[in-house]
């Protein structure tokens, strides 16, 4: 009987644990892209910095600018408004956004300097349900922001497009 | 009034004077030249106040301030990040996470005092 109360009182723990991971707030970076705006985890981010100059570099994949000179290091330079369907024209973007994934980390070109917020798992609808066609390839869902629409970027997916377009 | 101040910084130039001014107001100093693992050596130290560079190898002092004011242990502890990034964008992505002061190098003793007791006067 003591055994069975025990199980009982460890699968209720279980549950709760669980439970409070899955309305646990997660903090995310809000980037604004093209009066759109995107939201990452916050843990892939490193910093900010401002986008001085950025040097074309022929051959690389599509969606980098070129790269750009971070304190002696070079930095591939992301432009993601033409993979997510952004018009390309207008004031080019200011900053960017260090991103990182073990060694691999570039910059995300941004509007301006990203806020940081708390959102619960709750606030985020899947974008599963996009047809294959619209999809893109690195938002995973699409969070409710105050009066709009972010669209959840994933670092890891956006670094293997990165990788692997042209 | 005395506090125990934990300084990071990779610059040993930096940490050096740093400790030089926070002992010249006899303040008691434990310095770190890296913010990996800093949580765990908190534990140790009780800081009343960590001092931070931000360009560092591995684990940035933006990334490392984010994390302690995430962190219950830490979340009370005041930060002040001291850094050559000079920029109001600098300053402002500090202060989104949620640094209690951003102090641009090169510092003067006054300042970085000044700082000190103004995030301890905050608590």
């Amino acid at each position: 009987m003591a055994q069975i109360e025990g199980i009982v009182h460890h699968v209720k723990t279980v549950q709760a644990a669980s439970a409070t991971a899955a309305t646990r707030p997660v903090r995310v970076c809000l980037l604004s892209l093209a009066d759109e705006s995107f939201v990452i985890d916050l843990r892939y981010v490193r910093e900010v910095f401002e986008v001085k100059s950025i040097t074309p570099v022929p051959g690389v994949p599509s969606i980098l600018s070129g790269v750009a000179n971070l304190r002696g290091t070079v930095m591939p330079i992301a432009d993601l408004r033409s993979a997510l369907g952004l018009p390309i024209w207008g004031t080019s973007a200011k900053y960017a956004v260090v991103i990182q994934q073990g060694v691999q980390q570039i910059g995300v070109l941004v509007d301006k300097v990203p806020e940081i917020r708390d959102v619960r798992p709750d606030e985020y609808v899947t974008a599963a349900a996009q047809s294959p066609e619209g999809a893109h390839p690195f938002v995973t869902g699409i969070l409710k922001l105050a009066g709009r629409m972010g669209s959840l970027v994933e670092v890891p997916a956006l670094l293997s497009y990165v990788g692997g377009t042209k | 009034m005395m506090s125990k101040i934990v300084v990071v910084d990779d610059s040993q130039a930096d940490l050096k004077l740093i400790e030089e001014y926070l002992k010249s107001a006899h303040h008691t100093v434990v310095s770190f030249s890296d913010a990996m693992n800093l949580e765990d050596k908190l534990v140790k130290e009780k800081p009343d106040v960590v001092v931070m560079d931000v360009v560092m190898p591995g684990r940035n002092g933006f990334q490392a301030c984010r994390d302690l004011k995430s962190d219950e242990r830490y979340k009370n502890v005041p930060v002040i990040l001291c850094t050559s990034k000079s920029q109001e964008s600098d300053k402002f992505w500090g202060q989104q996470q949620g640094a209690n002061s951003y102090l641009v190098k090169p510092v003067k003793a006054e300042a970085l005092l000044d700082a000190i007791k103004d995030v301890l006067r905050q608590q």
